[in-house]
């Protein structure tokens, strides 16, 4: 669409920039991605970002937090499109946000459906200049989006259009890296509260800030002079700031907010403290010491106690009636929204070895604040991928049977289990179907090569209500299958490789990944190098390779592992681990492909798609598509020439790019 | 609302007073209806009842009062306010709008303590211009700082203020204030809750008028006349607050008062049972004799270990300074 411009602001999220900065890449709707870095430490380099003509990088130098209000009135200001779209850096436009039809309704779109989707918008630049932009007396983090939200409604006039969650994908984040702090980690209860306790302090100053210095399109902004092309400072007195008066009043209910959630004091005996035991915060961070941490283990935790008694109460005073329904109903709202969470439990099913890594890269990607069981099926997982409880990701593991499965049954009868994640429910009994039945929510995860199937084998979509999440690995994001848009697909990142042992009398010389298309490979016997590692699938129905093997897999074995770093030629059939193979290992690593002919075309034409790019890579396809693609050498000239791209062999305009490769190693590095 | 006794005594010092044309009393819904009787024979008094409010609402019912004042120029007194002798309204609108250097839109506000700051003089075009005082607004507490935030805005100009000799006020308690209640044996705890109540009030006035700023574009009450002096509002024309905003500004207000009141600190009270501390009914507070229990006893109990920290509050600050650093300014 010409004259449209996505902007994206960041500072030193460089991971979740680039990630999203390949999905916005992708999408063609904009004629202008323009991204500010707003001083990250280390600054933010153009050829980082993916090679897409329409990006455009500045940077602005000499800022020491971030401020979401300036840092957009001057992106958007910089802007060339008289149409307007703002995406923060863990956000990018899918597929289903398609702007003209969007603003043909209406001037002004913003966002909706939770995590970092509320901030962002579509609107024509005269309704963003007649509310003179962002509030630029707020600080940090909080509230700007529902300030701008207020002024186009309340005081413009412009009837706001509420953009579907669909249109906008996120990568989710905890409150405490919202804050700019850390992941909190298992266990790390105190880190968790350090970032609620921070998000509504900034929120509430930043509340304050907005009911105190209202904003209007009168009202003088930041300026910003160029110091060399692309670069800009901020002229240093023309940034707003509040009166003496009311940077006190913010400071101080900033202060009261963050120490009072932090330490559970309440305000009126904080203020009576002297203040050097609860300071206020400095550049908008807080100084916790060693004091804090030891109230907030004991002391807190002492009078938390009896709060937590009292609470077990409230559900039975909830269910004989004691709060009406309206209200209970916006109680849950406004718990949500602050970052409350009830405890619960959930439970993962997990089919195979890509589902439980899923799941806990799901827990240790999101955190959430629930007990979970994962509930694996023994027969198709290898022993060294069950430990017994993940402590890590407060994740429990147990054996699926009618036994665990009828408790999981009773249990949400009970009320008891919040989610379910489970990769899909073709085959599920009469038990499965009850579980799923009766539980609130339901999650969907990677069940390994499907996402790069036309048609997923064992899922079924129309199962599932549109918009469902799907937690998916990201290793070849570009290159997913179209059904994958029915979900909300939340990215969980490459798929994590565990170290491998590989002892002095086990050393290989080449390594073979036991799956369908296995038996393409190696058909003469005196081809394999030996000895030879054979990994077997770990569902005898999938094996495939009848020759012999001189090694089988031992405790510290790690397929991926071996797939990434092992010198000598791997050669894989049409396992998980293929997309491994063709996305973390070196091009320049020998590496045999085995395709059968039951793959679909989509699959195949992605196989296809990579092999071509990488020179020491053999593909050998059953059913008369059989093809050399590489010559199996580590290098050599002919293997260079494989470096064509698809289009530049066939013709084919569907086939990936340069760029679209250079998107998709970009996805990798994050 | 409800202050006869306030009122009957400023009248008399607003009658006495030289400078103005006309005194409008609106009677927002007094449970006893001021009489005119009740009010000095000064024939520049003019009394209007408003009907059928449940509860003050100070910005709906200065924009109900200011859309029926007769003069050009609006001084807004409260009921235990009233102009000193010393006020000379003829120099303070010849200096806001005379002498060449003075802007287009002249305003003032009162400065001084005891309520004197919410007092204001300005044309009534003005007043129009930023659309009044901010009907979303409820309660005690801000509403006149978001009309001299919002009037800033417009003029571009801070006020000017009005010396605080020039206004005279009734002083009362935050209990009053915050229409509590005059506090009697218990004053203690009495004084506490009028804290809680005017805290819970003046935040959750902040809250909203970050969340609804106003403008002349929003749409204001409108009222009927039903007999001459008698008015009542529409009540489809009230303004209404968007659901979601309405339940994070109770639950601040509800937070805010328990909190302060019973000193339980926020995240606990959350999670605690809802009935335990109920929100505000058409804005009073229910509080209990468990309420009362807690507050004499485990209150108490915590408020202990707090109190004799703060007994060092002043000296570690002296033994900072005498150690030659540099004390940090305090906030709030």
């Amino acid at each position: 669409m010409h004259g449209l411009s996505v902007v994206t602001v960041c500072m030193n999220r460089r991971e979740h920039l680039l990630r999203s900065a390949a999905m916005v890449a992708d999408w063609s709707h904009h004629s202008e991605h323009l991204i500010v870095d707003w001083s990250s430490a280390v600054p933010l380099r153009r050829e980082d970002l993916p090679a897409d003509p329409r990006l455009r990088l500045v940077r602005v130098e000499g800022e020491r937090r971030w401020n979401p209000s300036r840092a957009y009135n001057f992106a958007l200001a910089q802007a060339d499109g008289y149409r307007l779209i703002r995406m923060d850096a863990d956000c990018w436009p899918t597929s289903a946000f398609d702007p003209g039809e969007l603003l043909a309704a209406a001037p002004v779109w913003v966002g909706t459906g939770g995590e970092g989707r509320y901030g962002q918008f579509l609107m024509a630049r005269e309704c963003f200049a007649a509310i003179g932009g962002f509030n630029e007396f707020l600080r940090g983090w909080g509230f700007e989006d529902n300030d701008l939200r207020a002024r186009l409604e309340i005081q413009a006039g412009v009837p706001l259009g509420l953009l579907p969650a669909e249109a906008i994908g996120v990568i989710e984040h905890s409150d405490e890296e919202r804050m700019g702090q850390a992941r909190a980690a298992a266990g790390q209860d105190l880190c968790r509260s350090l970032g609620l306790a921070t998000m509504r302090s900034s929120r509430l100053g930043n509340l304050l800030l907005a009911a105190h210095c209202p904003w209007a399109a009168a009202t003088p902004a930041s300026r910003y002079l160029e110091e060399a092309p692309d670069r800009w400072r901020l002229e240093p007195a023309s940034a707003p700031v509040p009166s003496a008066e009311i940077i006190d009043e913010v400071d101080h209910a900033r202060r009261m907010a963050f120490w009072s959630c932090f330490l559970a004091i309440p305000e009126v005996f904080l203020e009576e403290l002297p203040i050097k035991l609860a300071p206020p915060s400095r550049h908008g961070r807080w100084d916790v010491r060693w004091w804090h941490r030891l109230w907030w283990h004991s002391g807190r935790r002492l009078l938390q106690l009896p709060v937590w008694l009292f609470s077990l109460t409230r559900g039975q005073l909830k269910a004989l009636g004691v709060t009406p329904q309206a209200q209970r109903g916006a109680m849950t709202a406004m718990r949500a929204r602050q970052g409350w969470r009830p405890p619960a439990l959930a439970v993962y099913f997990c089919f195979n070895a890509v589902n439980l890594a899923a799941a806990t890269a799901q827990r240790r990607l999101e955190h959430p604040s629930d007990l979970a069981v994962a509930l694996y099926e023994p027969t198709r997982l290898e022993a060294s991928r069950r430990p017994p409880w993940a402590w890590s990701c407060r994740l429990g593991w147990l054996p699926a049977g009618p036994l665990t499965l009828l408790l999981v049954l009773l249990f949400c009868q009970l009320g008891l289990v919040r989610r379910i994640y489970i990769p899909h429910r073709r085959e599920g009994g009469k038990l499965l179907r009850a579980i799923l039945a009766h539980v609130p929510e339901i999650l969907l995860l990677d069940d390994g090569l499907d996402q790069y199937r036309a048609q997923p084998r064992a899922l079924r979509p129309e199962q599932f209500r549109p918009g469902t999440p799907l937690y998916l690995f990201s290793d070849a994001v570009a290159h997913r299958a179209p059904w994958c848009r029915h979900f909300t697909c939340r990215e969980l990142g490459p798929f994590p490789v565990v170290g491998s042992d590989l002892p002095p009398d086990r050393q290989p010389a080449a390594v073979l990944i036991d799956a369908p298309g296995a038996e393409l490979l190696w058909s003469e016997p005196g081809a394999i190098p030996r000895p030879l590692l054979l990994l077997s699938h770990p569902y005898p129905g999938k094996r495939r390779w009848r020759g012999q093997a001189d090694l089988e897999r031992w405790a510290r074995c790690s397929a991926e592992d071996l797939i990434q770093r092992f010198p000598g030629p791997v050669a894989i059939g049409e396992s998980f681990t293929l997309i491994i193979g063709l996305t973390q290992r070196d091009p320049l690593l020998p590496l045999w492909v085995g395709l059968p002919a039951t793959v679909d075309d989509h699959f195949r034409s992605i196989v296809r798609s990579f092999c071509s790019r990488r020179p020491a890579t053999v593909l050998d396809e059953a059913a008369g598509s059989q093809e050399m693609i590489g010559m199996g050498e580590p290098m050599g000239e002919h293997a260079a020439t494989c470096l064509q791209t698809d289009a530049e062999q066939t013709g084919d305009p569907e086939a990936p790019t340069s760029a679209s490769l250079q998107s998709l190693s970009a996805g990798i590095e994050t | 609302m409800n202050r006869l006794e306030h009122l009957r005594s400023t009248a008399k010092h607003v009658a006495a007073w030289p400078g103005h044309q006309e005194h409008l009393i609106v009677d927002w819904s007094s449970a006893v209806p001021v009489r005119r009787e009740q009010l000095p024979a000064d024939p520049r008094i003019r009394l209007l009842r408003v009907e059928g409010e449940a509860s003050w609402n100070l910005c709906r019912a200065y924009n109900f009062a200011v859309a029926r004042a007769g003069g050009d120029w609006i001084l807004k007194l409260d009921a235990d306010a009233w102009p000193t002798q010393a006020f000379d309204a003829k120099a303070v609108v010849r200096r806001l709008s005379g002498e060449g250097q003075v802007p287009e839109e002249p305003y003032a506000f009162g400065s001084g303590l005891d309520g004197r700051k919410g007092q204001f003089l300005m044309t009534r075009r003005l007043f129009a211009a930023v659309g009044g005082c901010n009907e979303y607004l409820v309660g005690y507490g801000f509403d006149d700082k978001d009309l001299q935030a919002r009037l800033a805005v417009h003029t571009g100009l801070p006020p000017s203020a009005l010396p605080e000799a020039w206004i005279g006020v009734i002083p009362h308690t935050d209990a009053e204030r915050a229409g509590q209640g005059r506090s009697g044996r218990f004053h203690w705890l009495e004084d506490s809750r009028g804290l809680a109540a005017m805290r819970a009030s003046r935040l959750s006035n902040r809250l909203l008028a970050a969340h609804c700023p106003w403008s002349a574009r929003a749409g204001a009450s409108v009222y009927r006349e039903r007999s001459p002096g008698l008015w009542q509002v529409d009540p489809a024309t009230v303004p209404r607050l968007p659901a979601e905003v309405a339940a994070e500004i109770d639950h601040a207000r509800r937070m805010t008062f328990w909190g302060c009141f019973l000193a339980i600190p926020e995240v606990f009270l959350e999670v605690l049972p809802f009935s335990l501390f109920p929100p505000a009914r058409h804005g009073r507070w229910d509080v209990r004799w468990w309420h009362r229990l807690w507050w004499h006893s485990g209150r108490r109990l915590l408020q202990l270990p707090v109190w004799l920290l703060s007994l060092t509050r002043g000296q570690l600050k002296a033994l900072v300074r005498a150690g030659g650093r540099r004390a940090r300014p305090e906030v709030g």
